[in-house]
């Protein structure tokens, strides 16, 4: 396996057992993973496997049933999204959720809020207009600032979500199929800037995507969910090769 | 047509219309205007008639400090209570919220018409006046209708307003940025309550007499009217649709009893014909370049 260059021992995210009922079905059953600080980690599986679910547990949406959920160390089960974003989760939506209403500057503002009154109270609201444009110079939507978010394309929301949760200031950040509706090329550059994320921010990077090529290539390690349960952990060309992920997603393509 | 006292109802509308249009900001569909505007209301009343301290005249007069200090202690009172009872009925969403606060303004009218100092259904009369004629109350009323829409338009660049745009846009979404959603919520919440209590002191004084009748289920659907006709994304609608809608009534008195089918029709065509409201940000966005076209 190819390491991340972080320091190896230390977990950022650790779930451990982690259970999730909907009625009678089971979302997601005794899931264990930990990903390290500084890693690209893949989180793959076919529709309904609970991808989604343990990211909707991870940021506070969801109340797991059991297990344990840790950041850095720090329990979060019981909190509140806005608690767990506010030690450092941030996430994206799979159907992305902009504030419509709102330019594509404010969508941003919304998300430097609780940072900027932690970081200095009351003065850092004012530096808030060079934070933004920072931001959106990195997802390249520094000239759409004074637009709705609701004119903007489907790429471009896709990446302005990722700005807002940016701003928010986490250490680890989930991404929600961020490639989905993107053309090959729009990919190629999402790839670049996840990997830029991840050295200008410090980042560890959580995503479920379904781009099998995207995943393979991007991430340090991969793990795959079929029906809530973790069927394969580890390096991409391992989890390519694994016969139980072969037949219940990549389809024998390989 | 539009006398002094009309006026005055007017922006007393102007008032009501905002305080409902506060919580609308933050996505939260509120009707309990009318139980803080009864509070503030009785509470004026009975600060003024029963409290000599207050200066309350044989001749019905009341020094205007007595009016400063009744609008502090009613927007105190009703903050702190708004405070309180947010705290429970904000964790109900949409038409749940709707149907608790009607119930709210329910208890508080029961509750006025049956506490043994309120005076039951007659209520409260000669009520102090701290001016003389209905043009005196002019400025105070337009006063707080100038500070509440300054506050509405500052708030937009504020993070409390922000905040309350992002709630009212996907508050999963705000949640997930770190917003405290139930913060939020309830610190519209009180400023619209703040807003109805100092509305109903003013609105005591002006009317002389105040009783049960004044906070009412149908003053929450009056109310609701002057946002939903005058429009709900901009502070300007509900100013607009709550003058519009208090004068109309009086303007139509010309054409008989068929002005009240009038009224109807009014409330009916405008959701109709301008489903967002009269007064939308599109407009005044349309106007503004106008005006600086016409400056040129």
């Amino acid at each position: 396996m190819t390491a991340p260059k972080a320091t190896a021992a230390m977990p950022l995210l650790e779930v451990e057992g982690l259970t999730c009922r909907f009625g009678g079905l089971t979302a997601l059953d005794q899931v264990s993973l930990s990903v390290n600080e500084g890693e690209i980690f893949g989180l793959i599986g076919p529709n309904g496997a609970g991808k989604t679910t343990l990211f909707n547990t991870l940021s506070g949406v969801t109340p797991a049933n059991e297990g344990q959920l840790r950041l850095a160390g720090r329990r979060l089960d019981g909190l509140e999204p806005h608690g767990i974003n506010r030690l450092g989760i941030a996430r994206t939506f799979q159907n992305l959720r902009l504030f419509e209403s709102l330019s594509v500057g404010e969508n941003v503002e919304v998300g430097l809020q609780q940072r900027l009154r932690r970081s200095s109270p009351g003065g850092g609201w004012r530096s808030r207009r060079r934070q933004v444009d920072a931001l959106l110079e990195l997802v390249e939507l520094a000239d759409s600032r004074a637009r709705p978010a609701g004119t903007l394309s489907y790429g471009e929301r896709r990446r302005l979500e990722i700005a807002r949760a940016l701003a928010t200031g986490p250490r680890l950040l989930l991404l929600d199929e961020p490639a989905a509706g993107m053309n090959p090329a729009e990919k190629d550059d999402l790839t670049v800037l996840i990997r830029l994320l991840r050295e200008r921010f410090a980042l560890t990077i959580l995503l479920i995507e379904h781009h099998v090529p995207l995943v393979m290539g991007l991430c340090d390690r991969i793990a795959v969910l079929n029906f809530g349960r973790r069927i394969a952990l580890g390096a991409p060309a391992a989890v390519r090769r694994d016969p139980k992920v072969v037949e219940a997603y990549l389809g024998g393509t390989t | 047509m539009i006398d002094n006292g009309l006026l005055v109802q007017m922006l007393l509308g102007a008032l009501l219309g905002l305080s409902v249009y506060l919580p609308l900001a933050a996505g939260q569909l509120s009707l309990a205007t009318p139980a803080f505007y009864a509070i503030g209301g009785t509470l004026a009343a009975l600060l003024s008639t029963r409290w000599a301290l207050l200066g309350g005249g044989a001749d019905g007069s009341l020094p205007l400090p007595s009016l400063l200090l009744e609008l502090l202690l009613a927007a105190l009172l009703t903050g702190v209570l708004a405070a309180l009872v947010g705290g429970l009925v904000l964790r109900l969403r949409g038409i749940y919220l709707a149907i608790a606060t009607i119930a709210l303004v329910e208890i508080v009218r029961v509750a006025i018409l049956n506490l043994p100092f309120t005076g039951g259904a007659v209520g409260i009369f000669g009520i102090p006046q701290p001016f003389a004629d209905a043009s005196g109350y002019l400025l105070p009323v337009l006063g707080l209708l100038i500070l509440a829409g300054w506050l509405c338009q500052r708030l937009e660049a504020l993070p409390l307003g922000q905040a309350m745009a992002a709630v009212r846009d996907d508050e999963l979404a705000a949640e997930c940025l770190g917003i405290d959603t139930t913060q939020v919520k309830l610190s519209a919440f009180v400023l619209s309550a703040v807003l109805a209590g100092s509305t109903g002191v003013l609105a005591a004084h002006f009317l002389n007499t105040w009783n049960a009748r004044q906070g009412t289920f149908d003053v929450s659907v009056a109310t609701l009217a002057f946002v939903i006709l005058g429009g709900s994304r901009t502070w300007l609608g509900p100013v607009f649709g709550g003058m519009l809608l208090t004068a109309l009534p009086e303007l139509l008195r010309p054409v008989g009893d068929a002005r009240l089918v009038l009224f109807g029709l009014v409330i009916l065509l405008g959701p109709v014909l301008a489903p967002q409201g009269l007064i939308t940000p599109a407009l005044l966005e349309r106007l503004g370049s106008l005006g600086r076209g016409a400056g040129r």
